[in-house]
């Protein structure tokens, strides 16, 4: 049989090229290690602050207390003036800055309300919104004490006093990843990314190496048989991915690893299409390559993974999902790992991989065919004219 | 030479249309697509789910709160919290709200109930901003009620009241990003970033070996031609991007195009000089390729432009010190949206050119050392076994 002749083929010529074997075996375990080390910690943490006190009572010197014993903080400056603070974060000397005014204390506790200002460098996000999340909690809980005692000095009760300032309480409960962190939250897009990436280069090598052949014959079994050795190829690679992300850096996976795979398959198959299309544009490995890796950072940020699909304009995500399959795997992956989301939910994004491969894989088979059948011919004239 | 090797590149440039589509047209396809993709700037419409356990006048207002506020749409009504967990597990919400049973009985009689919030922790950007939203407001209903009860049981005004339940206030100013807009964080690094892998992906395989080994005294100006070149390419390429993102898609720019223009300079000047100098020491173009791949493409996440350096491992944050992007990712965000001065980025300007110098010298002392070595016939994507062993 044709594809089992070309499987075996293929397969064997992975350990014939140094660059086959780095692609699919070292290349995911080193691309996991490298990012995974990058998000290890959970929290952002020791964020530069600055108080300006201007205050100077027990009550601004508490707030300053509850700061300074948060980890997430770390109080690097206590300007005097305004000024001063505005200067340190527009030099980014600190993320954020703690104004408690003058006559704080005595409005508070005299029944006139006053306030707290945090002023945020908001040019990272990521910080900004740590540094705004934990604030908040230090204040509430501030605000949550002072609010008892100032209605315990109109002569009620303390249970009363607290039971009105704790007219409901708030509580809250993090699904799926109670940390909410960076990890979880990327890591396992990375992967499939790198799976992407991983899998165009080697098919890609693959077919502009192979064209005499694989263009000749039976072109389907032999490009199935590709992608099948290919795919073989780089399974224990991401095995071990996954048992890396696990035991080391521990990213919770309660879900159907079953519902993984067969996305998975899905998802490779989908990628062939295109893979041949541009090998046979390029027909060249090295551009080929050129534009395989230019296509990581587009595609991973339209998947899904940073921005919601569900955000995106409508006709953008109609046209991602035409031109490109990684919009139905990676942030799907991610989230059937880490929520344990059902098969039954995932079957539109394996139809919508299904009709992509049936849409691209045929052009891609006809162009590559075209493209490389040319190619051989007009080898065997230039071999027939010397 | 220099000219020669310029030349060189340039009609390489003309006649490869891949070069030309790597430097400039997909870079100006990213700025449209980031453009485009992130032009709502910030999440909303949140789909979220209520159970109202209480269904009274005060719990209905409160549901309402959340349904008109423009970051939440409350999509679901489940009857239980199984329910509402299996909605959030197909991802089908990304928020719950319990409203427990008698719950404005509770608030009347001081029992103190509890609203439960659940979130999907597993799509960070979603999530945080429901709960920043959420916290918003579920505090003000909550002030509101308290201020209720002090007016009712201890007959305070509703001035004195409101002064007790907003003891003091915590207000927040945002600087630079007062919207915490995710195309005004991202866009801009993640621009360079990618020029940055363009100019890797070609400068790794511009050097031919055979010119560079025959014209010994000529190799430095052979090397210098191809870096000039392509920091040029590259920063032409990021000031056009930086032109269509501004009069485009609206991305403020506070700062000088100077500062960036000399900035974007510098970080071309050392990424092209590392290339050449991969380019020169290994022969196979294929390695050279995925060897600049691997340095340049992940390097923008290394350089703390989302997850910030000061949270990485320390090995990391020594690493991406001398990294030429961690230079450089900050400072252009900061050009962006802080309206940075080129006084204030030159220490990493000066930084990014010596190192692009260094590069380039110690490219010469490797073909010092290389020349001795025979020229021999590269296997497919193996290196020569004698520069192997010399590596």
């Amino acid at each position: 049989m044709i594809y089992l002749e070309a499987f075996k083929r293929e397969f064997s010529s992975i350990f014939k090229y140094k660059g086959m074997i780095i692609l699919l075996f070292i290349g995911p375990i080193f691309l996991t290690l490298f990012f995974g080390g990058v998000y290890y910690n959970d929290y952002v943490k020791d964020i530069p602050i600055a108080i300006l006190d201007e205050d100077m009572s027990s009550l601004s010197n508490l707030v300053g207390n509850y700061f300074l014993s948060n980890e997430r903080f770390e109080i690097t400056n206590y300007p005097s003036t305004r000024d001063e603070l505005q200067k340190l974060i527009d030099d980014g000397e600190v993320q954020m800055g703690i104004c408690i005014p003058k006559g704080f204390e005595s409005k508070v506790t005299t029944y006139q309300s006053s306030q707290i200002l945090a002023i945020t460098d908001g040019s990272n996000i990521v910080i900004a919104n740590n540094a705004i999340a934990q604030a908040t909690l230090i204040t509430q809980s501030i605000s949550a004490g002072i609010e008892m005692k100032l209605i315990q000095g109109k002569g009620v009760t303390p249970q009363i006093a607290e039971d009105i300032s704790l007219v409901y309480n708030i509580e809250e409960r993090m699904l799926f990843d109670s940390k909410m962190t960076y990890m979880n939250y990327l890591i396992i897009c990375f992967l499939a990314v790198f799976i992407q990436q991983l899998m165009l280069s080697a098919m890609g090598s693959t077919f502009i190496r192979d064209n005499e052949y694989i263009s000749n014959g039976n072109v389907v079994q032999k490009v199935l048989a590709t992608l099948s050795s290919c795919f073989v190829g780089i399974l224990p690679a991401v095995v071990i991915c996954m048992f890396i992300l696990l035991k080391l850096f521990h990213v919770p996976m309660i879900g159907n690893i079953w519902t993984v795979i067969v996305l998975t398959i899905f998802f490779v198959i989908a990628l062939t299409g295109p893979s041949l299309l541009i090998a046979s544009m390029t027909k060249d490995r090295v551009k080929y390559s050129q534009f395989s890796f230019m296509l990581s950072l587009p595609t991973f940020v339209s998947s899904g993974c940073v921005w919601p699909v569900d955000q995106m304009p409508k006709v953008l995500e109609i046209i991602i999902r035409a031109f490109w399959p990684v919009i139905n795997y990676a942030k799907v992956v991610q989230e059937v790992l880490i929520k344990g989301m059902s098969f039954i939910t995932v079957v539109p994004n394996i139809l919508q991989l299904g009709l992509f491969s049936i849409i691209w894989l045929p052009i891609g088979i006809i162009c590559y065919k075209k493209a490389f059948k040319e190619n051989t011919m007009k080898n065997q004239i230039v071999n027939a004219d010397c | 030479m220099f000219i020669n090797s310029f030349k060189e590149e340039f009609k390489s440039l003309v006649t490869n249309k891949m070069n030309l589509l790597v430097l400039f047209v997909l870079p100006f396809l990213v700025v449209i697509l980031l453009g485009v993709q992130l032009s709502k700037g910030v999440i909303n419409n949140i789909p979220i789910a209520v159970i109202n356990y209480d269904d009274s006048t005060f719990s209905r207002q409160l549901v309402e709160k959340f349904d008109q506020n423009e970051a939440f749409n409350v999509a679901y009504y489940p009857d239980s919290e199984q329910e509402l967990e299996e909605l959030m597990k197909n991802s089908k919400v990304r928020a719950g709200v319990i409203i427990p049973k008698n719950f404005y009985n509770d608030v009347a009689t001081l029992k103190s109930p509890t609203v439960l919030m659940i979130y999907d922790g597993s799509h960070m950007s979603i999530t945080s901003t429901a709960k920043a939203k959420t916290t918003e407001i579920l505090l003000t209903y909550k002030a509101g009620a308290t201020i209720q009860q002090l007016t009712t049981r201890l007959n305070m005004s509703y001035k004195e009241a409101y002064n007790i339940a907003q003891a003091f206030q915590f207000n927040n100013r945002m600087m630079y990003n007062p919207s915490k807009s995710f195309e005004d964080f991202l866009s801009p690094v993640l621009l360079i970033g990618y020029i940055q892998a363009a100019i890797a992906l070609v400068a790794t395989v511009s050097v031919n070996q055979d010119i560079f080994y025959k014209k010994r005294m000529k190799r430095l100006g052979y090397a210098s031609g191809k870096i000039l070149f392509y920091t040029l390419c590259g920063s032409f390429s990021f000031m056009v991007c930086i032109m269509l993102q501004i009069a485009l898609f609206h991305v403020p720019f506070k700062g000088s195009l100077i500062s960036a223009l000399i900035l974007s300079i510098g970080l071309c000047f050392s990424v092209a000089a590392f290339c050449v100098l991969i380019s020169s020491l290994i022969k196979n173009r294929m390695v050279c390729l995925v060897g600049g791949a691997v340095i340049f493409i992940p390097n923008s996440v290394m350089a703390g432009t989302t997850w910030p350096l000061i949270s990485m491992p320390a090995g990391y944050q020594s690493f991406a010190r001398y990294m030429p992007f961690a230079h450089y990712a900050n400072n252009i965000r900061d050009i962006y949206l802080k309206g940075l001065s080129l006084g204030q980025v030159m220490n990493d300007v000066i930084y990014l050119f010596v190192f692009g110098t260094i590069v380039l010298i110690f490219t010469e002392l490797v073909m010092i050392i290389a020349e001795s070595i025979d020229s021999e016939g590269v296997a497919e994507d193996d290196l020569p076994r004698s520069i192997q062993k010399r590596i």
